[in-house]
Parts: C-alpha cells; sequence; structure tokens
C-alpha cells in the first residue's frame, strides 16, 4: 500500500513539475522579412496576418515560430510618412530590424511630417447637414488651412447652398467653386494659430449630403504641411 | 463584437451589456455599407441546434407546429412584419434545413448540452473555440439540407452570408448570462479567426457565414417579436433602444412603444423615427413639420399608407448650432392591425428625438445631457412601485395619451419650470418646452389633437437670429459692382422663433427700393428686402454697398492740357485736360477742374530742367494718360565730344564737312546734343594738310560758343597706314561700353602723317566699332579703317558677373535669373534709386497705356514702384545691357501698396494654386513658391503695416 502512495505521489510530482516546466528562453529572435509588408499607408494599422517570430535555439539547430503580435513591436509609426524601422521584441530579447516605408496614398511626393489631422462630425437636422470641422491633436499650432472639398451632392453656381462659419482662432474664409460637385477652401486666423479643436462649421442645405477632403495642407506661418485626407 | 440579444431578464430589466459590447448597425456604420433592407430583400437561414445528450426528434416535435408560418406566413410573421413595416419595400424570406421527408433538420452536437452550460468563458479562446467549433460544423452540416436556389444569400456582395439565425434547443437560464449560452448576436467568421488564426468560418454557396443571431427555442417558439428585433439589427442596422450600461439599465427610455426596445410576442412597430432614419421605408413627406398651433390629425402608423403622415414633428431650438431635438407625434392602436395589438393602449405617442445621441440609446444616461436618448417616450408620473424599473414600466405603460386614459388625457404645461418635470414636454436637459398637447377626438380611424407650440410657434420670426448673407464676411451686407444682379449675392436667412435657422427661397424674396436705391455708393446705404411666406410679408434691413467697376484701364483723351510749352520755373497746369473712362455704369467723361484736382496726380514734370519731359497723369487710380512738354531755359554753353566728330575735309567740300558732336549745356545741367541745323561753323583761311580753327555758334543764343578745328586734304589723298599712340583700355565688364578716349591715331596719307600733335583722338572713329559686343564676353577684334588703311586691336570682355545690379535694402531682392527685382515693402522710386547701384548707368522706364519711356528719380521720385516701372541698365553709349521687372511681393491689385484690397489676390492665388497673373510674386519667404505659409506671411506683414 505504501509503494503505492510512493508511485502515485511520484507519478504525481512528475506531471506537475512538467506542468510547471517553463518555456524555454530562445537565445535570438527574428522576424522575417519576407512576411512583413513593407509599405504602409498613413494612418494605416500594423498587419500582422501571417507576420511569424522565429525563436532560435540550441544554437540555431532548433527553431520555432509563433505568431508576430502587435505587442510585441516596436517603432511602428504611420502618423508620418517617411521610411522607417522596426523591431519585435520577445522575452527581453530585441529582434532584427526591418524597414518600412508609410506613403501618402493621395500622392505619394507629399510627405506628410505632422500628427496633426482633421476629424469631421457630422449632424443632420431638418433640412440642412453641418459638418463641424475640428484639429486634432496638438502637433502643429495652425494659422491657416487650405483643401478642396468634394460634395456628393450638385452645389449651386454661387454656393448659396452653403453657409461657412469660422471657430477658435480662425477668423475668415474664402471658398471658390471648381467643379459642380467640388470647392476650394482656405481658412486662416489670427497671430495666435490654434492646435486643436473647432475651426470651421459648413453648413450644406441638404439633408443627404457627404463630403470628402483632399489636397489638405495647413501652415503655421513657418512651414507648409500636407496633411492625409479626411473621408 | 460581441451584442447581447434584446432580451429581457426574468427579474424583468433589459440586460445591459458591457462597454465592449455593440450592435451590428455600429459595424455597418463603420463599414459605411448600406444596410441589407436597402437591398429590397434578403434571406434570412434559420438553422436548429441540438446536443448530444438530446433527441432531434423530440426537440423537433417540441418546434410548434405553426413555426414555419412564423418565418414567412401571410400574417404575424417575420416576412409580413417587415413587409408591412415597409410598405412592401423588403422582402425579408427565410429558409431552413429541412430531412428529405420535409421535416426540419436539426443539427445534433457532438457535446453534451452541460458540456456549454458549463462553459463559464465569456471571451477569450475558451469562449470562441468552442462556440465556433458548434456553429461551424452546424453550418456544414446543414448546408446539404439546405435548398438554396432562388434565394440570394449575399445581397449586398460582401462575400458573407446576410443574416444566419442559429436557434438552440430548449431554454437559457439566468446563470449564463454573458456567456455561450445566452441570447446574443456574433460574427463567426471573426470568432473562428481569433480562436485559430488560420481558419475561418463555413460557407453556404460558398459565402462565408459571419454576423449571426442565437437564440432559443423555448423563447422564440412564442416571442415573434424577439425575433423580429434581433433581425432589425442583422438587416436594417437598427440600434437598441435600451440602456446598456448596468445601472442604467433600470431607466427606460421607450420600453414597449418601440420593438427596439422592449419587444412585445407580437411585435409591434417601431417608432416612425427609426423607421425613418435607419430603415428609409419612410418618405420624407410623410413626416410634417408642425409650425403653429392648431388641431392636427393623424391616422394609426400600422394602417397609414405609404402616401399618409405617419407623423408631425416639432424641431426645437436648443442651442446647438444645428437644432438637434424634436418633437415627435404618432398614433398608435391595438386594434387596427396584428402588430401593436400588444401595446399597452391605443392613443398618441409623444416623443423626443436628439440627433446628438450616436447608436440609439445604448449609451444613454437617465436624464442626463451630455449622455442623451435618441428616443425617449413621454409618460405620465403615475406608478407607486418602489423598483425603478418596474415602475418607469408601469409609467410606459399609461404613455398613450388618449381622453380613455384617465392617467394621461393632457400633455405639457406652458408654464413648468420644474427640470424633468413628467407633466411636462421637457428637452434632454429636462428644461420644459412649455408645449401642450390635447386630445380633441379619436377613433380607431384616427385623432386629432390640439398643440400650443408656446414660444415654438413659426408664426413669428425671429429678427435678432435671421439675417441677410451678403458676399462679404459681415452679415447684413451687401457688397456688389453696378449693374451686378444682387439676388446673385444674397441670401436671406430665417430664423423662426426658438426653432431651427433656414434659407429662404429667392422666390420669396422681393428687393424693395426704385433704381435710385441701385445707383453707385461706395460707402454704402440702408437697403430692404421683404419676405412672404405663409404666416406674412416681413422687412429686412441691410447695408447695400455698390462700387462703379472701372472696366478698362485704357483711358480716352479727348483734350490734352492746353498749355504744352512752359518757361522754367513755371507752374504745371492741367486746364484743357478731358478724358473719356469705361465704368460698369457707363463711359464718364471727366475734365480737370479745381474742384476734381485732388483726384488727379502729375508725374514728370519738373520745373527747373530744360528740354522735353515726359508727363503722366494718373486719374483716381484708375487710368494713366502720357504726354510730353517743353521747357526751355536759357543755354549756358557749347562744347565738342570727340566721340563720333570728324576732323578731316577733303578740298572742294562743303565746310560743314567735318561733322562735330555739339553738346549745349543748359542752366540747371541739362546737356543736349544739337542738330547740325542748330549751330553754325565759322571757318579760317584753309590749306592743304593744314589745321584750320573754327568757331561754332549756336543759333538760338549766339553768343554762345566754343571752337574746333579741322584739316584739309588734297581730294586725291588717301590713307596709306594708320598707328594708335596711348594707352587702349582693352579690358572690360560685362555690358561696358567701348572706351576709345586714351588713345589717338596716327594717319599717314603718303608723304604725310597725321602724328604728334596732330594726331586725332581714336574717339572720332567710334562709330566704325559697331561690331563691338558688350554682352558677349571674351576677346573681340575691332578695326578702324580710313581709305585702304586698316588698323586692328584687340579688347576682352569678362565674363558676367553673379550680380550685376547691387542692393543696399534687406528688403529689396534681386533675381538675376528672372530679371526681377521683389520689394518687399513700399518703395516710392526715389527711395530705390538710392538703394541700388552698378557700373552700368541705372535708367527707369515707365509704361503707360502702350506707351513706354525712360524717367528719372527727379521728376519722377514720388511715384510708387507697381509692375509698370522697369529698371534698365544702360552702358555709357546708351546700349541696353539688361532690364528687370519690379514688383512688390503682395501687390495683387499693383497699385503700389499693399492693402486690404489686395487679400482677395493672394487668397485667389492659393485656391487657384497660381501666382499672380501679372508675375507679381508673393513668395515671401523666397523659396521660389507660393503657398500657404506665404500666405499667412503676408496676412502678417498687413498686420504689422496697420
Amino acid at each position: 500500500m505504501k509503494k503505492a502512495v510512493l508511485i502515485i505521489t511520484l507519478l504525481f510530482t512528475a506531471l506537475l513539475l512538467l506542468g510547471c516546466q517553463e518555456e524555454k528562453t530562445p537565445e535570438s529572435i527574428c522576424l522575417l522579412h519576407s512576411e512583413f509588408s513593407p509599405e504602409y499607408a498613413i494612418d494605416e494599422e500594423l498587419r500582422l496576418d501571417n507576420v511569424n517570430l522565429l525563436l532560435v535555439y540550441d544554437n540555431g539547430n532548433t527553431t520555432k515560430t509563433i505568431p508576430c503580435t502587435a505587442e510585441m513591436i516596436r517603432g511602428f509609426d504611420t502618423s508620418t510618412t517617411g521610411t522607417k524601422t522596426l523591431r519585435a521584441a520577445y522575452k527581453g530579447l530585441e529582434s532584427n530590424a526591418i524597414s518600412y516605408t508609410v506613403y501618402n496614398p493621395e500622392d505619394i511626393s507629399r510627405e506628410i511630417k505632422t500628427t496633426t489631422r482633421i476629424d469631421i462630425l457630422k449632424t443632420v437636422s431638418s433640412g440642412s447637414t453641418t459638418f463641424d470641422f475640428r484639429l486634432l491633436p496638438e502637433d502643429v499650432t495652425v494659422r491657416a488651412i487650405s483643401f478642396h472639398l468634394e460634395t456628393t451632392m450638385d452645389l449651386s453656381s454661387e454656393l448659396t447652398d452653403l453657409v461657412g462659419t469660422v471657430d477658435g482662432a480662425m477668423d475668415d474664409f474664402y471658398w471658390r467653386k471648381t467643379s459642380t460637385k467640388g470647392i476650394n477652401i482656405l481658412i486662416s486666423g489670427s497671430e495666435r494659430g490654434q492646435s486643436s479643436g473647432a475651426f470651421f462649421h459648413l453648413m450644406i442645405l441638404s439633408e443627404e449630403v457627404d463630403i470628402r477632403l483632399t489636397d489638405i495642407t495647413v501652415s503655421d506661418g513657418v512651414n507648409d504641411y500636407y496633411l492625409p485626407k479626411v473621408g | 463584437m460581441l451584442a447581447c440579444a434584446g432580451c429581457v431578464k426574468t427579474t424583468g430589466e433589459v440586460c445591459a451589456e458591457t462597454e465592449r459590447e455593440t450592435v451590428r448597425s455600429e459595424i455597418n456604420a463603420a463599414a459605411g455599407t448600406p444596410p441589407i433592407v436597402s437591398y429590397g430583400k434578403a434571406t434570412n437561414v434559420v438553422i436548429f441546434i441540438c446536443f448530444s445528450d438530446e433527441d432531434p426528434n423530440f426537440i423537433r416535435s417540441s418546434i410548434p407546429s405553426d413555426f414555419v408560418d412564423r418565418l414567412n406566413g401571410e400574417d404575424n410573421s417575420i416576412k409580413d412584419y417587415y413587409n408591412d413595416l415597409s410598405y412592401g419595400k423588403f422582402v425579408f424570406n427565410s429558409i431552413y434545413p429541412t430531412n428529405a421527408n420535409g421535416s426540419i433538420y436539426i443539427y445534433q452536437d457532438v457535446h453534451t448540452r452541460s458540456y456549454y452550460t458549463n462553459n463559464s468563458n465569456s471571451s477569450g479562446s475558451g469562449r470562441t473555440g468552442p462556440e465556433s467549433a458548434l456553429l461551424n460544423n452546424a453550418v456544414y452540416e446543414a448546408s446539404s439540407h439546405l435548398s438554396l436556389i432562388n434565394n440570394p444569400l449575399d445581397v449586398n456582395n460582401d462575400g458573407y452570408v446576410d443574416c444566419v439565425t442559429f436557434i438552440i434547443s430548449g431554454n437559457y437560464s439566468e446563470s449564463n448570462w454573458n456567456k455561450i449560452m445566452w441570447p446574443h448576436s456574433w460574427q463567426l467568421d471573426d470568432i473562428s479567426k481569433e480562436y485559430d488564426s488560420s481558419s475561418s468560418s463555413a460557407s453556404l454557396s460558398g459565402k462565408k457565414v459571419n454576423d449571426y443571431t442565437f437564440l432559443f427555442l423555448g423563447t422564440v417558439s412564442t416571442k415573434l417579436g424577439l425575433m423580429c428585433h434581433e433581425l432589425g439589427h442583422a438587416v436594417g442596422g437598427l440600434p437598441d433602444l435600451y440602456h446598456y450600461n448596468s445601472t442604467q439599465s433600470k431607466y427606460l427610455p421607450v420600453g414597449y412603444w418601440d420593438l427596439m426596445h422592449l419587444d412585445c410576442d407580437t411585435p409591434q412597430f417601431m417608432t416612425t423615427y427609426l423607421r425613418w432614419k435607419y430603415l428609409s421605408f419612410v418618405n420624407d413627406n410623410q413626416i410634417v413639420e408642425m409650425e403653429k398651433s392648431g388641431d392636427y390629425t393623424l391616422t394609426p402608423t400600422t394602417t397609414t399608407g405609404s402616401d399618409g403622415t405617419l407623423a408631425y414633428k416639432l424641431t426645437i431650438d436648443n442651442g446647438a448650432a444645428t437644432p438637434n431635438e424634436s418633437i415627435w407625434i404618432e398614433y398608435r392602436r391595438t386594434d387596427v392591425s396584428t402588430y401593436d395589438c400588444d401595446l399597452p393602449g391605443s392613443g398618441l405617442l409623444v416623443y423626443r428625438v436628439n440627433t446628438e445621441a450616436k447608436e440609439g440609446n445604448k449609451n444613454a444616461k437617465y436624464q442626463n445631457a451630455s449622455y442623451p436618448d435618441e428616443v425617449f417616450v413621454f409618460r405620465p408620473d403615475v406608478s407607486q412601485k418602489s423598483s425603478t424599473s418596474e415602475k418607469e414600466k408601469e409609467n410606459l405603460s399609461y404613455a398613450y395619451l388618449s381622453n380613455n386614459n384617465q392617467k394621461f388625457s393632457v400633455l405639457g404645461d406652458a408654464t413648468g419650470t420644474t427640470r424633468y418635470d413628467q407633466s411636462c414636454i421637457y428637452l434632454s436637459n429636462g428644461k420644459n418646452t412649455g408645449i401642450v398637447i390635447t386630445i380633441v377626438s379619436e377613433s380607431a380611424e384616427q385623432v386629432t389633437f390640439h398643440i400650443e407650440l408656446a414660444g415654438y410657434d413659426s408664426s413669428e420670426i425671429n429678427y435678432g437670429a435671421s439675417y441677410v448673407q451678403g458676399n462679404t464676411k459681415n452679415k447684413n451686407e451687401v457688397e456688389i459692382y453696378y449693374g451686378e444682379d444682387i439676388m446673385s449675392h444674397i441670401s436671406l436667412f430665417i430664423k423662426r422663433n426658438n426653432r431651427g435657422i433656414y434659407r429662404a427661397d429667392d422666390e420669396s424674396i422681393t428687393l424693395l427700393g426704385g433704381d435710385e436705391l441701385y445707383q453707385i455708393c461706395e460707402k454704402g446705404k440702408n437697403a430692404y428686402l421683404e419676405y412672404t411666406d405663409d404666416f406674412g410679408t416681413y422687412t429686412f434691413e441691410y447695408f447695400l454697398i455698390i462700387h462703379d467697376k472701372l472696366e478698362s484701364k485704357a483711358a480716352t483723351v479727348l483734350s490734352l492740357p492746353t498749355k504744352t510749352t512752359y518757361a522754367a520755373d513755371e507752374e504745371f497746369s492741367l486746364s484743357g485736360l478731358a478724358i473719356k473712362v469705361s465704368y460698369s455704369s457707363g463711359d464718364r467723361t471727366i475734365v480737370y477742374s479745381q474742384e476734381n484736382a485732388d483726384s488727379w496726380t502729375v508725374y514728370g514734370y519738373d520745373m527747373s530742367k530744360s528740354g522735353q519731359q515726359e508727363i503722366t497723369v494718373d486719374y483716381n487710380g484708375d487710368v494713366k494718360i502720357h504726354f510730353s512738354i517743353l521747357v526751355r531755359s536759357a543755354l549756358v554753353s557749347l562744347r565738342i565730344d570727340e566721340r563720333n566728330t570728324t576732323h578731316l575735309k577733303r578740298v572742294g567740300e562743303n565746310p560743314l564737312q567735318p561733322t562735330y558732336n555739339v553738346i549745349a549745356t543748359y542752366s540747371g545741367g541739362l546737356e543736349m546734343a544739337l542738330g547740325q541745323e542748330e549751330y553754325t561753323v565759322q571757318t579760317g583761311t584753309e590749306s592743304n594738310y593744314a589745321r584750320t580753327e573754327v568757331v561754332i555758334r549756336a543759333k538760338s543764343d549766339p553768343d554762345v560758343s566754343c571752337t574746333g578745328y579741322y584739316y584739309t586734304l588734297p581730294s586725291s589723298a588717301t590713307a596709306t597706314a594708320i598707328g594708335m599712340v596711348g594707352t587702349l583700355k582693352q579690358s572690360y565688364k560685362y555690358g561696358e561700353s567701348l572706351d576709345l578716349s586714351s588713345a589717338s591715331i596716327q594717319i599717314t596719307f603718303g608723304e604725310f602723317s597725321l602724328d604728334g600733335n596732330n594726331a586725332l583722338p581714336l574717339n572720332n572713329y567710334l562709330s566704325q566699332m559697331d561690331g563691338y559686343k558688350p554682352n558677349q564676353p571674351g576677346k573681340q577684334t575691332l578695326r578702324v579703317t580710313i581709305d585702304e588703311a586698316t588698323y586692328p586691336f584687340e579688347v576682352n570682355v569678362l565674363p558676367i558677373p553673379n550680380s550685376i545690379l547691387y542692393v543696399g535694402d534687406e528688403d529689396v531682392s534681386v533675381s538675376e535669373t528672372t530679371s526681377t527685382i521683389v520689394l518687399d515693402r513700399q518703395f516710392s522710386l526715389s527711395e530705390l534709386s538710392q538703394k541700388i547701384s552698378c557700373y552700368l548707368d541705372i535708367a527707369f522706364t515707365y509704361t503707360v497705356g502702350k506707351d513706354e519711356f525712360t524717367i528719372t528719380p527727379d521728376t519722377y521720385g514720388e511715384l510708387l514702384l507697381q509692375s509698370d516701372l522697369k529698371i534698365v541698365l544702360r552702358n555709357k553709349s546708351g546700349a541696353e545691357i539688361k532690364s528687370y521687372s519690379v514688383c512688390l511681393s503682395g501687390d495683387g491689385n499693383d497699385d503700389g501698396k499693399i492693402t486690404d484690397d489686395d487679400v482677395v489676390y493672394w487668397k485667389m492665388a492659393i485656391i487657384n494654386k497660381e501666382e499672380h497673373s501679372k508675375g507679381i510674386t508673393f513668395d515671401r519667404n523666397g523659396d521660389g513658391l507660393y503657398t500657404l505659409t506665404d500666405y499667412v506671411l503676408l496676412l502678417d506683414r498687413l498686420r504689422e503695416e496697420k
């Protein structure tokens, strides 16, 4: 009986030890170039489908692949354009660097060097649709903004179906119709500029209209900055 | 994203959601895809599931015999419900797998029921693994039992089956809330991948299953409303109207008055607002905006045709930039249709809509304006129950406004001031609107109610908030050019009392005043327009500015100034000058007079200088004219310039044959070359090869004279050799004129030579040097040729320097490549002339109309520089070496000043993405481009100057 108890105890202990055994720390880790997308559009999220991390053990005699997760990646940033590098980190190890390029899909020649973005809040009410334009987050202190606005409806020749109002530090705007559905808009403001918050409100006298902004440029009075399209 | 079904817990409270949970409408909205209902038809695939420890035959027998009818039956079915709700615009067919004998196929899973009911995972692989396996296997097994022909599975062609409903045997229990065995909606392909990234969901006819609804047979067998509710999420993107937050779920904003909150067993209609906003089943003209107090009539929503009025609406100005709250009124009856029969009662339903709220009421908080309900039903405060949710339910059960409802026959209090007073019709912030609604008459067919709109009556215009919008940024201001159509520059925005603002139709506007009002008025004047609508006629005042627009910068000179010749120091006079200028109001003849003398500016007259003077006259900054006058002053002296003077004369030739370059100097320093007809030559005795002295006198003043000489040569004398003495300048800067002044030539005529003191200045032969190219760097060979004798000599022109023109002011920049001088601030000609220097002569050329003439800082010193000025570099010989155009950076209207008037040119250049058409640069930072930053810098500069 004692022997049986001893055997059971040993077996149980062995199983317990087996269960508690920690995963071995690899000697090095490697991100595979071929699996990683080398190009990302501005503001695009990390794509890790089929991206694996190679774990190397025993002087390279043993390897293992594990799916790469976003938490492992260091240096991924698509808020500005340019060629950048990222690495993976796992169990205190850092992988090889992989280069990737962030481009502006609207026009690859237009580098985006700011994290400032324009956000538009749409509100539909009886007879009209209001679009509230906001700056976020707080990267550039904006003195002037220009952009092309495309609507889903035909605009009247004199643009009398639009009502624009400036907000924040902006105190002036100017627009010009460029096509049946498009206008170019220039908004400018005081010397103090504006880094965040509402700067323009556009009311279009239609309940069924949407807009899209392209060719967005902001200036802080020193440099011009391109922004990604909106909508 | 996991979504909990809109079911009711046994405690009577609606189940709450965790923050990460959402509804399918969110998915549709995020993807920007229209809801399935917009495609007009869809298929609901229903798959039954039981477990290994259950008998499929027994489960099958527990399915009500009329269950199939509840899917596609003529009445009280999913198909019929959506057909009625959409006025036949949406055909929603359900299919289910069958066995060979026609009976319903039930998929039996490999696991027992307890395998799932004992699963305590609400997320993670412990949840997604078993659930995805169960449902993928069910789809896989059921696929061969489904008849998919003529049943569209993917109407929006997104690669996924539009709608799948899994019906699980038995019922669910409270203990399984938020776990597998609880009614919910989720995405099968997503959770399959989440569990195993290499896998995907099962497919039907090549379309993967993703969005699905997970319901229980024990519930749906009796509650058709629940199925319609869940399918509303799937095909309509409809939001839930209950509060998700667990502390807020006891507050019921809508209750049984809309399927998307509490579903009745027999599904009730959704509110007209949801049908209109999310499903687009309702035409805009079925919702009528109320504009004044009075009696209104409605028919029940379940029986109102597609051309009838479903609801009245009152938009409320709640202070938002765009009013986002409205009160809706519709008529609900329990006794006229299958649907709505389970409603608590028949009467008017009055509810508030807040479009600021997103995705229904899921994020709303009780009586909290920051988290408003999208839909909130007004109800009486009559319940005595202590449980909040029970109290809410009971109050909502009396929310039908009716004379038959003793607890709710009047809604509203015109004077109430208590926030969130349930006897009032109040806004999301609890403020009483003062609106009062009473029932006038009611029947099963229709209801007539009376509404007092209090401060929201549209018959009153809010003049303070209404305005005329012209083409300036100032409200109530219109600025036009004479002859333009005011209506094309004007809009009228009307604000009704406490209502939204809207633009009046142009047809409803009449401009007041006769023609005399619309004459030119640069300083502006008050004008009026009349607006007429159903409520009356209203007058609005605005400020009207009318400019006369210059049509052409070219003026016609009708008569020049009478006086064209002036004595020294005589005042200039424009008397007699008359011009014709074209304006939009027509041609205007303008005659100079003392009254309009301030409008004329004269450039170019110098009373102290003799000779011809080029005069420019500017009228009002609009047009310029140009003409010449003559100023005569005293002749002081004469001299001979050796350049191109000839000192040789053959026997028998006219004594005047030698030509003299005679220069006259007048008082004030003016030097002018005289023509041969302007002087006389008095000679002495001449003989061959002898020098003869001459006296040259001005014909205009014989007392003024100078002396010269010539040599007489025999008529047969021929030059046989030429030599040179002196040091000839051989190296020249780029553009520099030839300088022969330091050398003389010795000419031999056979045995006689003009050498020694008789050597002639080389300058006499300057006219022979036209082969000299001052702007052609490098060595050049020039020749002096007399008769048959030639003397060649070499000069060298140095390369062009990087900068020919030097400027001594940081506000002036020179571009040699574009030959442009850019001024960063306003300069007069006098000031600029002092800032620039060059080894060449600097001249200024002024263009007026088609005329181009040279001006000097002495005579045009005050002239503000514009693009009509050129700077010309000439050498001593008068040859033009280079010219520069001048522009004042940012001077859009080219008037020589930077003012507010230029801003519009800067804006246009940004908008049009092109620089000024006249080449005036706006490139403030000098990087070669005009960009938004230059525009900002130009604005800053304008501010500084102000």
